[in-house]
């Protein structure tokens, strides 16, 4: 069978598709799997340091679907994200709504203010970076492959 | 019914539980901007550079372009709110 010219290939392949949804996982995960490794490394480190400071500034209270339906459409770019949200559902049903000052205190403390804006501003800003992580994965090919493809479909 | 969940000393600092409490940073959130430009430029030049070993130049760059940019908008803002 004879191998498809550059201009031929797909722009997309299975195995991109594949990667950059394992992507949606684990930050760089995708770059990692189609062999971009220092790639991988370093946007692992800054999306997923960004997340996690989200949520260390905010705490787990910043992750609500119904409370910030808006900021959560960015934040569950990034599965971890929907993870939490789903433990912090679970404690405020088990153990009751987060009261200030509580004694004892509560499962967790509600952020209100700046300290929840920046909370809510690092996590959904880590998933949408990570949503130009994944659509980057689609589209990387080797750039000999990249510029012979372009190539050949400018001169038809 | 409230119940107490038990806190894991090593990790309570004075009260404060991590990812369970928010920070205190009413008072300085301005400062919390700087990291985030500056993870926005790492991760888009990441993505945008071949070569690789430009990146922290490239970053740097970017970062101020973007710092300067937003305080540029923020004086001509107020400006604007001050005249009218």
């Amino acid at each position: 069978m004879a191998q498809q010219s550059p201009s031929q290939q797909p722009l997309v392949s299975v195995r991109h598709v594949a990667a950059a949804l394992l992507g949606w996982l684990l930050p760089g995960l995708g770059h990692w799997l189609i062999g971009q490794r220092q790639r991988a490394v370093i946007l692992c480190l800054a999306i997923g340091g960004l997340w996690l400071a989200g949520a260390l500034i905010g705490g787990i209270g910043v992750f609500d679907r119904k409370e910030h339906k808006m900021w959560f459409l960015g934040q569950m770019l990034v599965a971890p994200s929907v993870v939490v949200d789903v433990a912090h559902e679970s404690l405020a049903t088990r153990y009751g709504p987060p009261l200030p000052n509580a004694n004892p205190p509560a499962a967790f403390s509600p952020a209100y203010g700046r300290t929840q804006e920046q909370g809510l501003l690092y996590s959904a800003l880590a998933g949408m970076l990570n949503l130009l992580a994944m659509v980057d994965v689609l589209y990387r090919q080797p750039p000999g492959v990249r510029l012979e493809a372009a190539g050949a479909r400018t001169e038809a | 019914m409230m119940v107490q969940l038990p806190t894991l000393s090593l990790f309570s600092l004075g009260g404060w539980r991590p990812f369970l409490d928010p920070l205190p940073l009413d008072s300085h959130f301005l400062l919390f901007l700087i990291p985030l430009v500056v993870v926005i430029a790492v991760v888009y030049k990441t993505i945008k550079l071949d070569d690789l070993s430009t990146l922290p130049k490239a970053t740097l760059v970017l970062s101020v372009q973007i710092i300067a940019f937003m305080i540029l908008t923020a004086l001509a803002l107020w400006m604007i709110t001050e005249m009218t």
